[in-house]
């Protein structure tokens, strides 16, 4: 069994994996399972129906591109935390971190690789909701003046709104390290948060500082202020940063789970 | 080479202590204990999935986390059950050659060398049965052409042509140079090739030479009317007692180190009565029995 020793290299001229390595793999693990390339599938039609609902039910004032952005953006962000959770969670909820880890023991690399994959996925969704937008405005022919008005600004806002929607999600997948309690908390905990802060006036101001529903859909929905910037930053830092440290600390820390 | 220097990491009571071995290149090294001795924490705590309370782990002299592609340098393989079940067979080592950076022709090989056919490689791991799982995750720990393989009962539930394959994969791993450490707990799944054991139990080496050291470690087998006074009695003359094969000191046979006749005279000077007197220690499985259950009585 010569094939056993094709290729012996001397062990220690080797270098650790490259970032960029590690970054393609977790964005192979993305795609190469069924579930995986369904839910790209389904965020795909999410942002094909959000364009089409667009243009066909919404008044025709919205039919100009930043609306349309907007929309398919704030629809399609409802499940890019999913795809967030998945890239971490799976390695648990599948029992590879073992695997994964022994292949490459600093674990902190195999994170930053995760959150990295997942800000490329974000970058992707972005520019299919922007094509899909692009593609909607341009087949319904002829609209109102100044349809594309704003068009670059919206893009570059659009892509922070989906990156911070993702990098949620790895961090709920961080901290909860289990896809179903990450998933059924990123679709409780937030909502929750806006219903308590909606019904309790005292907690209004306070909300709109740590609550993303309110703070990060200015990113789609226009109207930003250096408020209202703060407040997205605020609300990052309690809901993405936070889990995120705790959660990484926990599995830099912890030893790996079978 | 694996050294393992006083290595302890306590789950409450359970866990391991003290362990240390050294597994030398050229030969593959049987880690034999019942389930739950503390094979697999040793394992877990050499690869760098687990810290130790203390002592050092080392494989060509550094930690694993410390190796620069440890991927390329040991080959692990401590659960098959950690795949993705919804990868292919394929896919998880293609994952795995794009992460140590080795082509993608080595993944081919593995799958002829592992035995998984064509068919077997597009199937998703969910659906394949143990053995095939256990062969996948050989395949995973070969695929960098390492020098040092690390197993976890790499045996279990392989059907008995692929034990086989096994012991001869490893034997000539061994043979050009590799260094081999597999667990097991079943003494005569690693007897066969190992030509180092290391016996744990309750998380402390009770044993650790070649077959032949262990075979020739002497002890005598006593049973006596009263079982309890002849152990008091060799214990006071100075000798090592154990309980024989999962019996107590009170029914059962013990075990000594003594020689039959210095058990003869202590017996006679004592007054007790021996009903069954003979050397042992030919018997690997026996000695592999009364190493792996006196401890568990005396911590009881």
């Amino acid at each position: 069994m010569s094939t056993l020793y094709a290729t012996r290299p001397a062990p220690m001229a080797l270098t650790p994996p490259p970032l960029a390595r590690l970054i393609r793999v977790e964005l192979r693990k993305s795609v190469d399972t069924r579930a995986g390339r369904w839910l790209l599938v389904l965020i795909g039609l999410v942002a094909v129906g959000a364009a089409v609902v667009t243009m066909v039910a919404a008044h025709a004032n919205e039919h100009n591109f930043r609306d349309l952005l907007g929309n398919t953006g704030e629809m399609t962000a409802i499940l890019l935390p999913v795809l967030g959770v998945l890239l971490v969670s799976s390695e648990w909820s599948q029992h590879t971190a073992l695997t994964t880890f022994t292949l490459s023991p600093r674990r902190g690399r195999v994170i930053a690789a995760k959150a990295m994959a997942g800000a490329l996925l974000a970058v992707a969704a972005t520019v299919v909701c922007t094509a899909v937008s692009a593609a909607a405005l341009a087949a319904a022919g002829h609209g109102p003046a100044g349809r594309w008005h704003g068009a670059a600004a919206a893009i570059g806002l659009a892509l922070v709104f989906q990156i911070l929607n993702l990098l949620l999600g790895v961090g709920f997948g961080l901290l909860f390290r289990s896809t179903p309690v990450a998933v059924v908390v990123y679709f409780a905990v937030p909502t929750a948060f806006s219903l308590l802060t909606g019904l309790i006036t005292a907690l209004a101001g306070t909300g709109r500082w740590l609550d993303p529903s309110t703070a990060w859909d200015h990113l789609a929905s226009g109207g930003m202020t250096a408020t209202i910037w703060a407040q997205v930053a605020t609300a990052a830092a309690v809901w993405i940063l936070l889990p995120m440290l705790i959660g990484s600390w926990q599995v830099l820390r912890r030893p790996v789970d079978a | 080479m694996i050294e393992i220097s006083e290595l302890t990491r306590r789950f409450g009571a359970a866990g391991i202590r003290d362990v240390s071995f050294i597994c030398r290149p050229g030969s593959v090294t049987g880690f034999l204990g019942p389930n739950g001795a503390g094979k697999s924490t040793t394992m877990r705590v050499l690869c760098g999935l687990d810290r130790p309370d203390s002592g050092t782990a080392t494989i060509d002299g550094r930690p694993y986390m410390r190796l620069p592609q440890p991927g390329r340098r040991v080959g692990v393989m401590l659960d098959p059950g950690a795949m993705h079940r919804g990868r292919t067979g394929r896919e998880t080592l293609m994952l795995a050659a794009t992460m140590l950076g080795v082509d993608r022709a080595r993944v081919a090989e593995m799958l002829t060398i592992t035995g998984l056919d064509a068919s077997a490689a597009a199937k998703r791991v969910g659906q394949y049965s143990l053995g095939m799982r256990q062969r996948l995750a050989l395949g995973l720990a070969l695929l960098g052409d390492p020098g040092v393989l690390v197993l976890d009962e790499p045996a279990n539930g392989l059907d008995p042509q692929g034990v086989r394959w096994i012991r001869t994969l490893l034997r000539e791993f061994a043979d050009r140079g590799g260094t081999v450490l597999l667990s097991s707990h079943l003494l005569h799944e690693v007897e066969v090739i190992a030509d180092h054991l290391v016996i744990i139990n309750n998380g402390r080496i009770v044993a650790d030479g070649s077959p032949q050291d262990l075979r020739s470690s002497r002890s005598t087998l006593v049973r006596a009317v009263d079982i309890a006074a002849l152990a008091a009695a060799l214990r006071a003359a100075g000798q090592q007692v154990r309980a024989a094969d999962g019996g107590d000191l009170v029914t059962g046979a013990l075990v000594t180190d003594a020689e039959s006749e210095q058990v003869g005279r202590i017996a006679a000077r004592a007054g007790a009565v021996l009903t069954e007197l003979r050397p042992q220690g030919d018997d690997l499985e026996e000695l592999f029995f009364t190493l792996t259950t006196t401890e568990v009585q005396e911590a009881a």
